[in-house]
């Protein structure tokens, strides 16, 4: 029931909002929460709990607790108590079968209670086993808080936002807002977050708090504070790293100083009853008068360990709420206190056999600091017996605490941890359904530690992250076994703080894709790109990849190769390093000269592949595969930091684009769009030579990349589609086309061209995969690798990657297993058909004594073993003779 | 001739009846926005795109890709020059964005010194406007400049060399990155310009 215009209220009567719960109209006004308008309407029950499903309504009324989940507009798990109403927002309740009122799964309290204590799930649901596909079904059915659409997508926009200030004050209550008022005035840069809609903390629950409150903003905007509200500190992290939501908005703060003024987290008492809907924290009567000028109820009693209480019952009393008693406990502990309800709701308390009838009972066990983000940080943690509460004892570097945060909470009774004699559902855990008998079960079962009482029972665990069940959970377990608090300790402080979307800590879908300075033109070519380690490349163009291999062979072909790995090396010491860091030798290459090169690691294990170029006398050009470009640069890095040679390497893989022309008709096409000699005397095979294309200067490598004539040109990425262009136009007649990855597979195996991690693995080395010509033991440096080749070839060859031709025509599966005498014994790496050869050709590792022409091994296809033929050397143009034309 | 002028983009000449131009990694994306392109310098630059007077003043992303980016090492002296920014990375190593000549004072007055043209490796985005502050802190934790680190998930230089942040990446980012910040852009009210809308103390 709304009372009448109240002084300081939060709502604005002039706005009406309407939305909807479980499909009924509600009205409710801007200032609202669903929560307070749901009240207001006379709604009482707004969840079931999680494992007995008893019937559970508001009861912090600030955010603290789990008891108001509730499924918001298709999002689950919202706390509606501190949810603003919004016109036309759709509300459902959770975690039930039938209706919110009565809930069909409520059975598991009134009779699965014997048969669900902690840990029921790893003694029951065993036997027969075959039963457990049913159990399963049934449990993940039962399991869980809210549903989600698992086809769903996010309907909404997230970002993420960096934030350096000098202080960060988690709190906006009063000493929040004065801890940032003395920074600001010192000409620091604050910023204070706080997850109330405005700041001002406990001021609020009054109206004369919340003028004080206004007037501490306005001073502290002043002073140039900013204050975000509502905004909540999500965790806080190692170099003061604080991720706050603020909406939809993610920021992630990094403060010189984080002040933590949390205030406080009303603790429940503990007693039979204490989950009863009607059974409150103070704070909750406070706001629902206070603040959405709510009667909410007839007749209540208050029985409180402090002031917050009192406060309490003060706010009833001005809204007419008759409050018949008010037990103070600091005045002396009843040893019993029982809560009496019906249908879930409190009609009465019973303090030591004295029955109260009421319909609201506010209980505030102890106002424990709210120390959790300062537990996160890495502070002390103490009890404080005194006071029943836990207090920060010792705070990291650049960490503070102020306010009740810091313990400043006065003088509150320590209320017995449970009072109450009758049975002992207790609830401690108002999350998880955990209750004192629950907790007295798991320390008979062994789990004595809290720690492992949190893992068996799952105490604190649940959405509420331990803010109203630590302190207790504590208290009864000290009680149970008998020894103090700090005997017992806290469990480990985890982030987050409180349940955050797992879409705002995703933030906004990033896919860093690279993009060759051909990419659109591949795409307007109709090429279909696929992914190659980060790089967008074309798989093919046509939809027939073989035509595309064959135009290379008859005409020419266009590839690009932009995505090779592409270094500079350069000083007086260039040829000494790439002699030491490469098994084969450069020192003596040629300028103009290119050599083919594999880099090996120390192990001896083959890592990139990729061409060497000497373009001066101290300067060297290095491809290297595409996936390997960064690593290789690493790598030479990495290596010139233990010998200091006197080298510098440049990163250029970007830089520059490349295209490769191959086909018999290359040295035409070349001819039609530069000046530069390209016959075997002008650009002979495995020359660079710089030339201009198209007017675009250029590198020209001569080299053997698909097995036909070929040009690899290397050019100014802005450059690229110009050429590409120039090349296109010019061939046109020629019959010139772009040629994609998957032809490019087939040329290559056509030659038998290794491709490093495609036909070696973390295990290949020079001598299995068939290129021991590589190796050039006699250089006068030890070279990356050289000990470990050579035991390879003194142990003598295990296995061998060799060529194979499928006689039946069958294509194997690459990975499919070459099969020996029955078991397995090799792997295929590479299969194609190749349309020039009209054959089925591929290359497998196989056990190096099948390494031989003429040899035969099978491969199993489909379960089927095929007979393959070993075949060495290339399988296309073995001689060479249409490389060097 | 240098064993490494076929790096530089600025080594084009029309030759053969071929008039060659370069195109930043970003141009389609600017086509696709509708801009207008003028040749300046051998790059086709996007200098006006439609809406951007609404955005400038906001959030403007503009494309300086055609812009000269010069790598010296060793760092050691810093030479001035007007409109040149020069980015100290290490002792070893700055980089100089300035315009074509530039570049080309900066290789005649660099002596023995390392002279690189990555004017093909790195491209630029500026982003100007009242909140190109909350663009660029929802792009990246650096907020000391110039500096280089994560930015968007791959790594950047950023630089504020006037009224404008430059953000010098690899240019195979371009089209990913110039996505993201307009997209950062456009949720605040700002979005794509052409660089003649950057306002004079943007530019350099």
């Amino acid at each position: 029931m709304r009372l009448a215009e109240r002084q300081g209220e939060r709502i604005d009567r002039s706005a009406p909002v309407t939305f909807t719960f479980q499909g009924k109209e509600i009205q409710a006004y801007v200032g609202d929460t669903i929560g307070s308008a749901l009240y207001a309407a006379g709604q009482r029950v707004f969840s079931r709990s999680f494992k007995y499903h008893r019937p559970r309504g508001l009861q912090c009324c600030v955010g603290h607790c789990a008891n108001c989940q509730m499924t918001v507009d298709g999002t689950p798990n919202v706390r509606v108590c501190t949810t603003p109403v919004t016109q036309g927002a759709v509300v459902k309740g959770q975690n039930y079968r039938g209706s919110l009122e009565h809930d069909l799964m409520q059975v598991t309290d009134k009779l699965g209670g014997p048969f669900t204590p902690p840990g029921f799930y790893y003694k029951t649901f065993i036997r027969p086993r075959k039963a457990w596909p049913l159990y399963e079904k049934f449990l993940r059915g039962a399991a869980g808080l809210g549903e989600l659409d698992p086809d769903g997508a996010r309907d909404y926009r997230v970002d993420v936002e960096n934030r350096h200030v000098d202080v960060l004050v988690i709190g906006g209550g009063a000493s929040g807002l004065a801890a940032a008022l003395e920074h600001a005035t010192a000409g620091r840069h604050v910023v204070v977050v706080d997850e109330g809609p405005e700041a001002g903390g406990g001021l609020l629950g009054d109206p004369a708090g919340a003028t004080q409150a206004g007037e501490l903003r306005e001073a502290a905007r002043a002073a140039g504070v900013e204050i975000l509200a509502p905004a909540v500190a999500i965790g806080l992290f190692e170099y003061n790293f604080v991720p706050v939501q603020v909406g939809n908005l993610l920021v992630k703060f990094r403060a010189g100083t984080v002040v933590i003024a949390a205030g406080i987290v009303e603790q429940p008492l503990v007693f039979p009853g204490n989950d009863l809907i009607g059974v409150v924290l103070p704070e909750a009567a406070r706001r629902l008068v206070n603040y959405w000028s709510i009667k909410p109820a007839e007749r209540a009693v208050v029985i409180t360990a402090d002031d917050n209480g009192l406060a309490a019952a003060e706010a009833l009393s001005s809204a007419g709420v008759d409050v018949p008693l008010v037990l103070d406990l600091r005045d002396g502990q009843p040893p019993n206190i029982e809560a009496s309800g019906r249908k879930g709701l409190v009609t009465g308390v019973s303090v030591n056999g004295s029955s109260t009838a009421c319909d609201l009972l506010v209980m505030s066990g102890s106002p424990q600091p709210n120390v959790k983000l300062l537990a996160q940080a890495g502070a002390r943690v103490e009890y404080d017996p005194a006071r029943g509460i836990f207090v920060p004892t010792d705070l990291p570097d650049g960490i503070q605490a102020v306010g009740a945060a810091a313990g400043e909470v006065g003088e509150p009774a320590v209320p017995d941890a449970i009072l109450g004699h009758h049975g002992d559902k207790c609830f401690v855990c108002f999350c998880e359904d955990q209750t004192t008998k629950d907790l007295k079960y798991a320390i008979e079962e062994g789990f004595d530690s809290i720690e492992l009482a949190k893992r068996y029972t799952t105490v604190t665990m649940g959405p509420c992250q331990g803010r109203l069940c630590s302190t207790n959970s504590i208290r009864v377990y000290a009680k149970a076994k008998g020894v103090d608090e700090n005997t017992i300790g806290t469990t480990t402080a985890r982030p987050p703080y409180t349940p955050v979307a797992m879409g705002l800590v995703a933030g906004y879908p990033q896919e860093p894709a690279k993009r060759t300075s051909l990419h659109h033109r591949h795409k307007d070519l109709g090429g279909r790109m696929m992914w190659t380690g980060a790089w967008r490349r074309p798989h093919s163009y046509t939809a027939d990849a073989g035509d595309e291999a064959q135009n290379v062979h008859h005409n020419v072909g266009l590839i690009d190769v932009s995505t090779l790995g592409k270094i500079l090396v350069k000083g007086p010491e260039a040829g000494a390093f790439l002699d030491r860091v490469y098994p084969n030798r450069f020192s003596d290459l040629k300028v103009g000269r290119v050599r083919y090169g594999v880099l090996t690691g120390d192990a001896g294990r083959i890592m990139d592949d990729g061409t060497v170029a000497r373009l001066d006398d101290e300067t060297f050009y290095v491809t290297t595969s595409s996936t390997g470009a960064d690593g290789v640069y690493q790598w030479f890095t990495w290596w010139n930091a233990v010998w200091f040679m006197d080298v510098e390497f440049v990163q250029l893989t970007g830089a520059l684009a490349a295209i490769n022309v191959a086909g018999p008709k290359a040295r035409e096409l070349m001819e039609r769009v530069s000046d530069d000699d390209f016959s075997n005397e002008g650009v002979a095979y495995l020359d660079a030579k710089h030339v201009t294309v198209a007017g675009v200067s250029t590198l020209a490598l001569r080299i053997g990349f698909v097995g036909e004539l070929g040009y690899e040109l290397h050019l100014p990425s802005p450059l690229a589609e110009h050429v590409w262009d120039a090349l296109l136009d010019k061939g046109a007649d020629l019959g010139v086309a772009p040629f994609g990855l998957e032809p490019q597979r087939i040329l290559r195996l056509e030659k038998g061209h290794v491709i490093v991690s495609q036909d070696t693995d973390s295990e290949s080395n020079l001598h299995e995969a068939a290129m021991p010509w590589i190796v050039k033991n006699d250089k006068e440096f030890e070279w990356v690798g050289k000990w470990a080749t050579q035991q390879v070839a003194d142990r003598g060859l295990r296995w061998m990657l060799v060529g194979f031709v499928s006689p039946s025509g069958v294509i194997p599966v690459e990975g499919g297993q070459v099969v020996v005498d029955g078991r397995s014994a090799g792997r295929v790496t590479s299969v194609r058909h190749s349309k020039e050869l009209d054959q089925v050709i591929g290359l497998a590792i196989v056990p190096h004594e099948l390494a031989v022409e003429g040899g035969t091994f099978d491969v199993r296809v489909d379960g089927v073993n095929h007979r393959m033929d070993v075949h060495l050397g290339p399988f296309f143009d073995p001689a060479g003779e249409r490389l060097r034309a | 001739m240098s064993a490494l002028d076929f790096l530089s983009p600025s080594g084009a000449a029309d030759a053969k009846g071929f008039h060659p131009v370069a195109r930043s990694s970003m141009d389609r994306r600017q086509r696709d926005a509708g801009a207008t392109f003028e040749e300046r310098d051998g790059w086709l630059v996007p200098v006006s795109i439609p809406g951007e007077a609404d955005r400038v003043a906001i959030a403007g992303v503009a494309d300086l890709s055609h812009l000269c980016v010069t790598e010296v090492r060793p760092s050691e002296p810093v030479l001035e020059g007007e409109g040149v920014v020069w980015y100290r990375l290490s002792d070893r190593r700055s980089l100089v964005i300035s315009d074509r000549a530039g570049a080309a004072a900066l290789r005649e007055d660099a002596g023995e010194r390392t002279v690189l043209d990555l004017s093909g490796a790195l491209s630029i985005i500026a982003v100007c406007g009242d909140e190109a502050d909350t663009v660029v802190r929802r792009l990246t934790h650096l907020h000391h400049f110039p500096s280089s680190g994560e930015v968007a998930h791959i790594t950047a230089h950023v630089l504020k060399p006037g009224a404008a942040y430059w953000i010098v990446f690899a240019q195979e980012l371009g089209h990913y990155l110039w996505e993201v910040v307009v997209d950062r852009a456009a949720a605040l009210g700002g979005g794509p310009i052409g660089v003649d809308a950057l306002p004079e103390g943007a530019r350099a």
